[in-house]
């Protein structure tokens, strides 16, 4: 908890510094791309200017005398302007004429584009120039040098250089503040999350995190969040109402137990009658604890857990094996068992939970029925669902009923004098969920049609179930059970 | 048979011990893991109780341990963990039967004398006989007192296992593992639906009645003539 403030502002941090850094990579790199080409651009300009004129003047210096060529160059010097630098030299570097004193001595006799700073001529400006151009040497000797002035370009470049390194400047502020910006933005709707949260472990069960207008991903984190905590919520209040029903349906036989315990013990000690007593109260004991067991069977399926051991099952093969568990008691009451199940219907599941499934249908049938009645099971697939129905011609399930004969301990006020804990079909919805199905109780009138349907593969159409739960969350347990 | 309780719920354990003397068995008690292995590996006994969770060394741990050293005694395991994947890692142990607690004591003897009985080699027998009753398993044919039995395929099944352990207590919950492979006790009692049938069948008119209700326990198939 204590190191709650430094790791989120950890977060603002690193995100600004990581932002920052890439935009100042990148404008870096543009901005230096820029700066090269715009000089690789200007310097081929001038080298070709040089070039051409060189190539010019080449011919009308051929054979000529000294006098005749400084005329020719001064003459064309004068139609170029004063971009030109030029110098006629003798062989031994000596100015005969030109605008530039002498050549630097480090260059060659002979040599093409470069640049140097241009010799000032004694008392000018000390504000250095530079040219660029080529030298040649003339077939009498002589060398020429032809160049262009460019200090304005140099200018030009330092001046974009300088522009540059501002934009970088301004682009790394800017960066920093957006990235800050950004990161901080970001934390405080983690943030707001993280309070929630914490308000919610510490007690405050009904808060929820609160979802913004723009419905982007944090909204969405925030809705599936708030969902997770209905979903909670509705377990937990489903968790303290099965406890309570748990307690008050153990009590009754429990001080059943007690009260003939403490009765017998208040009457003569007398054998027989202990014997009975304990007899009777071996017999209690069993019912609660059967209950218990059914309790942890529901509770069991209804954690997913059996699902890590999920095989190949035939229901129609369960279906054939409980009916065939049963047909000796239907018969032995006058109900017509009917099985209709020839083909085999297999899907991923665990077969005893299945078999459990089936057995509580036909038992509650069999068990309500009447003498004279029909009871007809079958399993039949319409090749994406299995399909198990139990319908009967008995007494049937009161339409306000049925929504509530899932519920644990749930029973209808006239089977109350039946045998039964009223957790039969408690176990069946949490078996049917537990392998992705629904169950659905429908009214035949007269009697009960209980179908059960079943994905082939529980793992694919859990995810669509959930999917479907998410969409219309109040359609689902209706009438209808539903994963 | 000569019995070794190694559980260390004091109480539980008394229960076991005092219901086995009074069934007429000698029943020793280990406390903890490690005194019940000594016990288990020196001491002649038919068939051992263990107890799923116990200190110092489990009871898989026991078991494993006893198979590991080439001693084939059977052993029950007893556990508060009644759910599938315990009874697979039970058997799986090494174990040759899984009773989830609580359970009826008349459960745990029944249980204990039927794998005292198949410890000894004969269940590979394929002609049954008990009494004047006759079961061909490769055949498939019953016949009582020379006569012919015609039984559905369900209560052959049944009839065999019973007679596989005639003269032993059979209970409703090995019939159900044993007979349909079912890990759970339907609500209603279909399995005495069933055994009344069988004894429709096995015990006609006139003839001493073998299949026996034992209260409060199972089924017994009479075994002395």
């Amino acid at each position: 908890m204590s190191d709650e403030p430094p790791r989120r502002s950890s977060l603002i941090v690193r995100f600004t510094v990581a932002y920052a850094a890439l935009a100042s990579l990148i404008m870096a790199g543009a901005l230096g791309f820029l700066y090269w080409s715009t000089r690789d651009a200007q310097r081929r300009v001038v080298d070709r200017e040089v070039k051409s004129e060189m190539d010019r003047l080449w011919p009308a210096l051929q054979n000529r005398t000294v006098s005749e060529k400084v005329s020719v160059l001064t003459t064309w010097t004068e139609a170029e302007g004063h971009f030109v630098v030029w110098s006629l030299m003798s062989r031994t570097r000596e100015r005969i004429a030109g605008n530039v004193p002498s050549l630097p001595a480090e260059i060659a006799a002979e040599s093409e584009d470069f640049e140097f700073p241009i010799p000032a001529e004694p008392g000018a400006s000390a504000q250095p120039e530079y040219a660029r151009g080529r030298v040649v040497q003339l077939s009498s000797g002589e060398r020429l040098l032809i160049a262009r002035n460019v200090t304005d370009l140099k200018e030009f470049g330092g001046r974009i250089a300088r522009a540059s390194i501002w934009a970088f400047g301004a682009t790394l502020v800017l960066a920093v503040a957006a990235g800050y910006g950004f990161s901080r933005s970001v934390a405080r709707r983690l943030d707001a999350i993280n309070r929630s949260s914490e308000a919610i472990l510490a007690g405050d069960l009904a808060r929820r995190i609160p979802v913004g207008e723009p419905g982007d991903e944090f909204d969405e984190l925030a809705a599936n969040l708030n969902r997770m905590l209905d979903r909670l919520e509705s377990l937990m209040r489903g968790m303290r109402e099965v406890a309570d029903d748990i307690a008050h349906d153990m009590r009754s036989p429990i001080s059943r137990l007690r009260s003939r315990s403490e009765v017998t013990l208040m009457g003569p000690p007398d054998a027989g009658a202990y014997r009975q007593a304990l007899e009777q109260t071996v017999k209690d004991a069993d019912d609660v604890l059967a209950m218990l067991n059914a309790l942890l069977k529901i509770a069991l399926a209804e954690s997913g857990e059996p699902r890590d051991r999920f095989t190949e099952v035939d229901v129609a093969a369960v279906v054939r094996d409980t009916a065939e568990v049963y047909e000796p008691l239907a018969e032995d009451k006058g109900i017509a068992l009917e099985v209709g199940a020839p083909a085999p219907v297999r899907l991923r599941g665990e077969p005893h939970l299945l078999s459990q499934a089936v057995a509580n249908l036909l038992d509650n049938a069999v068990k309500y029925v009447p003498a004279g009645g029909h009871v007809r099971v079958s399993a039949e697939s319409d090749g994406r669902r299995a399909r198990v129905v139990v319908a009967d011609d008995g007494p049937g399930i009161p339409e306000s009923f049925r929504e509530k004969a899932f519920d644990r301990f749930s029973r209808l006020e006239a089977s109350r004098s039946a045998p039964g804990s009223g957790l039969g079909l408690s176990l069946v919805r949490a078996v049917v969920r537990l392998h992705g199905g629904t169950v659905t109780l429908a009214d035949r009138s007269p009697g009960l049609e209980v179908a059960i349907e079943l994905p082939h593969d529980a793992r694919t159409s859990h995810r669509a179930a959930a999917a479907a739960d998410r969409a219309a969350p109040a359609a689902a347990d209706r009438a209808t059970a539903r994963t | 048979m000569r019995v070794l309780v190694i559980e260390d719920d004091e109480e539980a354990a008394r229960y076991v011990v005092k219901g086995l003397a009074e069934s007429g068995h000698v029943a020793d008690h280990a406390a903890d893991g490690t005194r019940g292995l000594e016990l288990a590996l020196s001491g002649p006994y038919d068939v051992l109780v263990v107890d799923r969770m116990l200190p110092k060394l489990d009871g898989v741990a026991i078991v494993a341990a006893l198979r590991r050293s080439g001693i084939t005694i059977p052993v029950l395991v007893l556990s508060a963990l009644g759910r599938v994947e315990d009874r697979v890692e039970g058997l799986k142990s090494g174990a040759d039967d899984y009773l989830p607690k609580p359970f009826a004591f008349a459960e745990l003897l029944a249980r204990l004398e039927a794998l005292v009985r198949r410890a000894k080699p004969e269940a590979a027998e394929t002609r049954l006989r008990v009494a004047d009753l006759e079961l061909d398993v490769v055949r498939r044919t019953v016949r009582r007192g020379g006569a012919a039995i015609d039984l559905k395929p369900r209560e052959f099944r049944i009839l065999e296992y019973l007679m596989r352990h005639a003269g032993q207590v059979v209970t409703r919950t090995m019939l159900l593992e044993n007979v349909w492979d079912y890990q759970f006790d339907p609500q209603t009692n279909v399995i005495d639906v069933h055994m009344s049938r069988l004894r429709q069948k096995i015990d006609g008119e006139g003839d001493r009645p073998l299949l026996q209700t034992v209260r409060g326990a199972g089924y017994r198939l009479r075994s002395e003539a």
